[in-house]
């Protein structure tokens, strides 16, 4: 991960993706917590794509580390960090961007497959505006590029659950590549 | 009405403004992704070179997004 300037201010706003709602945290165990209920065919995708949340995760994980490890206490104070300085040190935690921790109930999970899947490809728009709204608020460019290759990633992994759909309705007609 | 492989993926909207507004009028953009639009893929599709795709976080330029728009 290349990040190009020293700005805890873009780390508070990261954060968001690091414990917030639609973040990569309750991404990942959304979808590797669903595969058990949901019907065999699609089993595979969310094994796939819970997995890779994991990975965003250490990517988002990375940048907020670099954007706040030398920072000084006074630096954070200034980027709005002084109370997660206070609580957490220089230690990342699991909450949004406005300090709301982690909770479980971001983890949709109704058991019925359908029911699911719009969940998933939901949480992935609003992972992909997310990102948008971060990356109208930097100007480094390394980081820009991580964002814009991690918003992709929210648009495919849409596209994903989307023709997941499709297969539960059985309605493709002709073979399709995934 | 078709799919709107046409209509461009970025879409302009405007608030309703009151006389009384203290913001100056500003023209908002909502995004209409590629996976929106094509949400099963076809087959026989293009494809980027291994190390492009890597960077842009997809295979095919069909689903490529970029953010902000070009």
């Amino acid at each position: 991960m290349r990040v190009s300037k020293c700005d805890p201010r873009l780390a508070k706003m990261l954060i968001e993706q690091y414990g917030g709602a639609d973040g990569e945290l309750s991404a990942a165990l959304r979808y590797l917590n669903q595969r058990y209920s949901i019907p065999d065919k699609v089993i595979g995708l969310l094994t796939d794509i819970g997995t890779e949340e994991f990975a965003h995760l250490e990517m988002i994980a990375t940048m907020v580390y670099k954007l706040t490890k030398d920072a000084t206490p006074e630096q954070l104070r200034e980027a709005g960090l002084g109370d997660h300085y206070v609580n957490h040190g220089y230690s990342l935690f699991y909450h949004d961007a406005a300090g709301n921790p982690w909770t479980a109930a971001y983890i949709a999970s109704k058991g019925d497959p359908i029911a699911d899947l719009y969940e998933d490809i939901a949480a992935e728009e609003k992972a992909r505006a997310t990102y948008q709204w971060i990356i109208d608020n930097t100007d480094d460019p390394d980081i820009k590029d991580s964002l814009r290759f991690l918003r992709e990633r929210e648009v495919i992994h849409s596209l994903r659950f989307r023709e997941a759909v499709e297969i539960l309705k059985e309605y493709q007609g002709s073979k399709k590549v995934f | 009405m078709t799919v709107d492989g046409n209509l461009p993926e970025w879409r302009p909207y405007v608030n309703y403004r009151s006389p009384f507004d203290p913001c100056s009028a500003r023209v908002k953009w909502y995004d209409v992704p590629p996976e929106v639009t094509h949400p099963v893929q076809k087959s026989a599709r293009k494809q980027y070179a291994p190390q492009e795709a890597l960077r842009k976080g997809t295979l095919w330029p069909e689903y490529d997004s970029p953010y902000p728009p070009a």
